[in-house]
This record gives C-alpha cells, sequence and structure tokens, in this order.
C-alpha cells in the first residue's frame, strides 16, 4: 500500500441507481479506478445497488468507511442515503467519457428506460443534450420487450442481428405496437435475424434524430447496456455515419463520473476541472474487433 | 377580511382558488344574480364585458384526461383548446351565461366553434382581433371591439357606456399594476414567491372578480415588502418562456425550483404576459384599448400577433440581460403552432447570445415527470 500523500488511499465511489441495474465504481485521489461492479435484479432496486457497492467495496478490499464521499446518480439517485450529493446520468456519463477519452465530443447512452444523447467539452461539462422524452421506444427496455417477443436471450440478439443482410422495417416505434409489428412479422414468415436486423435499423433511426437535436460531433461514444448490443452498434454507426467508441464496460461510465464527481467535491474542486487529462496508456484503445470499426477502451483497472 | 392573514395564508388561499377555478365565480353569480362570461383564454377584452355589469372569467385548462372531448376534437390539436372542448363536452361549462371564442389562433378558432356548438344554452359570442400592426391595424381592432360591444349590450340587455368601461378599466389597470408590483419584489428577491405561487396569484386573477382580486394583494403586498429581506437566495437564475393559453402544469413549475434554480422571471400568459401593461385611462376607452393590444405586444411580443415590428427572439435575449437569468427555460404546450413556428428563431438567438436553453414539450396527458426532472436537473447542473 503506498502512502496517503499520493493520493492512492483516498477514495471515492460513484453509485449509478439505474433503472434496471445497480452501479458502483471506486476510484483513488489519483482518479484510477479501484474497482467496479454491475448488478441486475428488477426496476431501481435498492438492493441490486447496495449489492453493486459490496461488490465494489469487497474486490477494492475495502470497507464504506474508507470511502471519503459518495455520488449518486440514476432513477434511484435520490434515495441513496450514503450519497453526499446527486447528479443526473447526463453529468455523469459526460464526465465519466471525457475520463476514459478526453478528445470526446457526442455521447449516446442508451439506458434501461431512456436514451441520451450528450454533448461535451473538453473538460468533460455538458455543453447540450437531448433526451427520449415521450416513451421507452429506442430504449433498454424496447429491445427487452422485443427480445421477449421472439423468444431469444437479450444477450445474442446483437450477434444474430449481424448475420442478417434483410431490408425489415419496423414502422411502429412505440413498444406495444412494435411488439404487435414483430409478431406479424414472425407470422408471415420472417426470420429472427431479420427482424432483429430491422428493430434496430428502427432504434438507429430514432436516435439520429436524437442526435440531429444535439448535433453530431466527433468522435462519438456510446455508453449504458444498449452499447453492449453489437447489432445496435452497428446500425446506429450505419446510420450516422460514423465510428463509435465503445468502452469496455460501457455500463459503468454514469457511476465512474459520480465517482470522479465525488472526488471534486472532496476535495473541494467540484465540477471544472481545469488541469488537461491525458489520455494514459492504460486508457488506449484496447483491442479493436475485427469485423468492424468499433474499438474498445479499457478501464485501468489496479 | 385578508389583512389578518399572513403572506403564507393568502398565497393558500389564493392556490385554492386557482385549483378550483370555477368555483368563486359561481358563487358571485348566486350571490349577484349577474351573469357570468366564459373567455376562449387568450386576448380578451375582459373591461369590456366587465362593464356591461358581467363578471368575465378566462377559461382554465383542467389537468385531468381528455375523454368525452375526444369526439368532437382531434388529439392532434393542443391541449389547452381540446382541454376546454373536453370540459364543454362533459356539461362542466353549463354554469356560463355567455362564452366569447375568438381568432387569435387557428386552433382557437376552430375550438371556439366546436365550444359554441357544445354549449347551446349559452349565449354565443366572438371577437375578432385583427393581427398585425399596420397604420389600419388599430382601427381594424377597434371595429372587432365595437362588434363585441354590440353583441354583449344585446347579451346583458345594457347600453355600456364610456364611462362604464373608464371604470372598468381602472379596476383592471389597477390589478395589473399590483401585480406587477409583485413581480418587480420577485425579480429582486426570487425566492419571496415560488413560481408556483406567481401561477396562483395570475390564475386567480383570471377567474375572481377582480375588485376582490384588487382587496387580496392590497393585503399581500405590504407583508410581502415585510418579509422580503429576510429571504435567502441562491440557485440559477432561470427565466421562464412560453406556454401559451395553458397555465404550466404546476409539477413542472415547482420541479424548476427543486432542481436548484430560481424563477427570476417569465413570459408566460399565465404571468408576466397577462399583466404587462395598462390601457390608457385618458383616451377614448375603446381606441385605448385596441392600442393597449398593439402596446402589450410590443412588451411582450406574442407569436399570435404576428406583428412584424416586434421581435420574440430578440425580446427573451434582453430580459434575459434585464433579469441576469442565466438560463432559459421554454414550456411549449404540445402542438401549439404559433410556438413550434418561432422556436428555431429563439433557438438561434440564444445560440448566438450564448445563453443555455432548455425545450420542454409538453403533452397534455403523456408526459414522464421522470424524465423531465432527469432533463431539468442535468440543465441546472451544467450551470453550476
Ligand atoms: S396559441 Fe397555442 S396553445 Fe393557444 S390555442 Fe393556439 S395552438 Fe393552442
Amino acid at each position: 500500500m503506498t502512502s496517503k500523500s499520493d493520493g492512492s488511499s483516498f477514495y471515492t465511489i460513484g453509485v449509478d441507481s439505474g433503472s434496471l441495474t445497480g452501479k458502483a465504481v471506486i476510484i483513488d485521489g489519483n482518479q484510477r479506478i479501484v474497482s467496479h461492479s454491475v448488478k441486475q435484479l428488477g426496476f431501481v432496486s435498492q438492493k441490486a445497488v447496495m449489492m453493486a457497492i459490496d461488490e465494489a467495496l469487497e474486490k477494492a478490499g475495502l470497507v464504506l468507511d474508507d470511502i471519503a464521499y459518495t455520488v449518486s446518480t440514476g432513477y434511484g439517485r435520490k434515495r441513496l442515503e450514503i450519497a453526499g450529493k446527486n447528479l443526473t446520468e447526463i453529468s455523469c456519463h459526460a464526465k465519466g467519457a471525457n475520463y476514459l477519452y478526453p478528445e470526446v465530443k457526442t455521447v449516446i447512452d442508451i439506458g434501461g428506460q431512456d436514451s441520451k444523447v450528450i454533448a461535451v467539452d473538453p473538460s468533460g461539462n455538458v455543453k447540450n443534450f437531448a433526451m427520449n422524452d415521450k416513451c421507452a421506444a429506442g430504449t433498454g427496455q424496447f429491445l427487452e420487450v422485443l427480445a421477449r417477443a421472439l423468444d431469444v436471450e437479450l444477450t445474442e440478439i446483437g450477434p444474430l442481428s449481424m448475420q442478417s443482410d434483410a431490408d425489415i422495417k419496423i414502422s411502429s416505434m412505440c413498444t406495444t405496437f412494435a411488439e404487435s409489428e414483430v409478431i406479424s412479422l414472425v407470422a408471415e414468415g420472417h426470420t429472427t435475424v431479420d427482424i432483429l436486423s430491422g428493430m434496430h435499423k428502427a432504434i438507429s433511426g430514432r436516435m439520429k434524430g436524437l442526435v440531429g437535436r444535439v448535433g453530431l460531433q466527433k468522435p462519438v461514444m456510446m455508453t449504458g447496456g444498449g452499447a453492449k448490443n453489437i447489432g445496435l452498434v452497428h446500425a446506429l454507426e450505419k446510420s450516422l455515419g460514423v465510428s463509435i467508441f465503445i468502452p469496455e464496460e460501457p455500463q459503468i461510465i454514469g457511476a465512474l463520473g459520480a465517482a470522479l464527481f465525488a472526488k471534486d467535491f472532496a476535495t473541494g474542486i467540484r465540477k471544472k476541472v481545469d488541469e488537461e487529462q491525458d489520455l494514459d496508456k492504460s486508457r488506449a484503445p484496447a483491442k479493436d474487433c475485427g469485423s468492424c470499426s468499433v474499438q474498445n477502451y479499457q478501464l485501468n483497472k489496479n | 377580511m385578508y389583512q389578518n392573514l399572513a403572506s403564507d395564508e393568502i398565497l393558500n388561499k389564493l392556490t385554492q382558488i386557482a385549483a378550483d377555478p370555477y368555483e368563486r365565480a359561481k358563487e358571485w353569480k348566486m350571490e349577484t344574480g349577474s351573469k357570468l362570461i366564459g373567455c376562449y383564454i387568450m386576448h380578451f377584452p375582459e373591461e369590456l364585458l366587465h362593464a356591461a355589469g358581467a363578471l368575465p372569467i378566462v377559461l382554465q385548462v383542467k389537468e385531468e384526461p381528455i375523454t368525452t372531448g375526444h369526439a368532437y376534437y382531434p388529439s392532434y390539436f393542443c391541449g389547452p383548446t381540446r382541454s376546454i372542448v373536453d370540459q364543454a363536452a362533459k356539461s362542466e361549462l353549463d354554469f356560463l351565461d355567455g362564452f366569447v371564442g375568438g381568432d387569435y389562433c387557428i386552433q382557437a378558432v376552430g375550438g371556439s366553434e366546436v365550444v359554441g356548438n357544445l354549449l347551446p344554452k349559452v349565449n354565443n359570442m366572438f371577437f375578432r382581433l385583427p393581427v398585425g400592426n399596420q397604420a389600419w391595424t388599430q382601427g381594424d381592432i377597434v371595429t372587432g371591439l365595437t362588434e363585441l360591444k354590440r353583441d354583449i349590450e344585446r347579451f346583458a340587455d345594457k347600453e355600456i357606456s364610456d364611462e362604464d368601461i373608464l371604470n372598468s378599466i381602472r379596476i383592471y389597470n389597477k390589478n395589473r399594476s399590483l401585480i406587477r408590483e409583485i413581480y418587480e419584489l420577485k425579480s429582486v428577491h426570487p425566492s419571496l414567491l415560488s413560481s408556483s405561487d406567481m401561477l396562483s396569484i395570475i390564475k386567480s386573477s383570471m377567474v375572481i372578480p377582480k375588485e376582490e382580486h384588487n382587496e387580496i394583494l392590497e393585503s399581500l403586498i405590504p407583508k410581502l415588502q415585510a418579509k422580503k429581506d429576510s429571504i435567502k437566495e441562491e440557485g440559477v437564475r432561470v427565466f421562464l418562456s412560453g406556454s401559451f393559453c395553458g397555465a404550466p402544469k404546476n409539477d413542472i413549475l415547482e420541479l424548476v425550483e427543486q432542481s436548484g434554480a430560481v424563477v427570476v422571471g417569465d413570459d408566460l400568459f399565465h404571468g408576466y404576459r397577462y399583466i404587462s401593461d395598462n390601457i390608457a385611462e385618458d383616451k377614448e376607452p375603446l381606441a385605448a384599448i385596441a392600442a393597449h393590444y398593439i402596446d402589450k405586444n410590443t412588451n411582450v411580443p406574442c407569436p399570435t400577433r404576428c406583428d412584424p415590428k416586434t421581435d420574440w427572439p430578440q425580446y427573451l435575449v434582453d430580459s434575459m440581460r434585464k433579469h441576469k437569468a442565466d438560463q432559459l427555460v421554454i414550456v411549449m404546450t404540445q402542438f401549439c403552432e404559433p410556438h413550434m413556428f418561432f422556436y428555431p428563431d429563439i433557438k438561434d438567438a440564444m445560440q448566438e447570445a450564448g445563453i443555455p436553453h432548455l425545450l420542454l414539450e409538453i403533452s397534455h396527458e403523456l408526459d414522464s415527470i421522470e424524465t423531465i426532472k432527469t432533463r431539468l436537473e442535468a440543465f441546472v447542473e451544467m450551470a453550476v
């Protein structure tokens, strides 16, 4: 263990209480990620959040008392009693994305209940944002409903959809209507892979509209559970005409941003960190997926 | 009656009136045996109706979902028109003796027509308010006012003298001046009153006799004056804009403040727009009312007035600077065409002036409050 003065024994935690998952990230005083955890249990589950916190602490060999400051984010952000402050996912995703990739200008976050497009400045502050504000279409929940209708595991829908080169259109973007449209397509004899590909095209079309409201600026990063769906990422890259960078753990970016804010609060810096954040080696692109232009950004783990 | 109440008690009273907006008017009708006239929301010469001895009330949007009204007005029209149609279809406006529709917006024209048909026992009138600001506009507005005066005289069975109108103008001017006094207080001490309090003040003014409202405000203002210096001021300074015809939902106003902002000014119809200017008391009354329509639009431009000499986006930039506001929150009623038409220009003007703005497009029944909350909080966080 190094001494306290170099910041490595000073810890803050960021907790993202999302609509479907709980995420926690612990960083040290040098802003290095010490541990992280993602737990899925159900809607805004406090239990999942506590399990994520416990697991992150355990992985780091820490107890709650070792944590100098906690910031919460996500749908359940106001319910986390141990948090000193709570901030929206929008601010936290911007901050987390900027930490991993300081050049990033646009962040697309597809979460369980909503999707957001965030324009980020070089310091990780939000310049502008747009959020789907009317319904769950184009979100993780939308994909879950449709995956269920097709009897496919959520984790399989991305790779499966990549096998299709058919041009199936799903016109309705209302979750309920889209579900019945999918059922009709099944009845008409279309294959599951073709329908999945059509679904991703439909969502990416909708996301394109949201991106247009903020203005597309490269480089683009995708965060949230949606970024784990390779089929969706591809469809989005195609409709936006850009390469999209995917972090190794896209679901923890909000919690990571919260942990970074927690460090700012604990050290009195607050939000605007002026110092240049260099992209150090451990945060450089780790591996390129052979079949596409998506790059993974690796988190620096101790 | 209100002198002995604390400011919070008076505000509670106004909030109660605003929450059940037609109750006091119905009581007034029972007490006086006089006639009640419902006005179709924006731009009606309430003074002229008051001069006939009637009580004009501005019809209010109800937050409940539209049901019966669906059969009469399509769901792709704005919430305010659909809500008034729905109230008429549910016989909730049968207590009215008269109804005045208007032509300030295409959706209002259609809505007025439908409401008129749904209220066969209610005397149905119309106020033609010519748009623009040309050499002939004021004369045209006087003609519209003269036609309405003729119809009201017939309805009230009473000739309206210039003196009657002037008397009403004085009462209404007093109300506007008193509310503006409150606005001045709030602009310096924004946390003195919440935006929901301001909404209650304006909304209650629209639905009860102005004489009564003046009395309430005369009791309220000294109490606010006494309290102003003890209020702690903090938060991001936000200016609120838009929300034509319908009052913004209270839940949304509360969210603005819960997000860490204070509202330092507004141009809402249920806000400063309603009281921005007085009517001249030293001119021929109908000409003075007509001039008022042009002047108040210079004060706070309204997209329904199509006045090429006014510039709403620039007005917003200037107001933001005047009120030292950090951010602009635009509340747009879904399907409000006049507002939608101007929004791109407002967006450009804000970008050029470097003023961050957030557009909240509010539908009558479908919004996710949780999403609006996240958007508002993220927006306020941008300024912290
Ligand atoms: S101005 Fe807007 S809210 Fe008012 S009637 Fe017209 S469309 Fe509806």
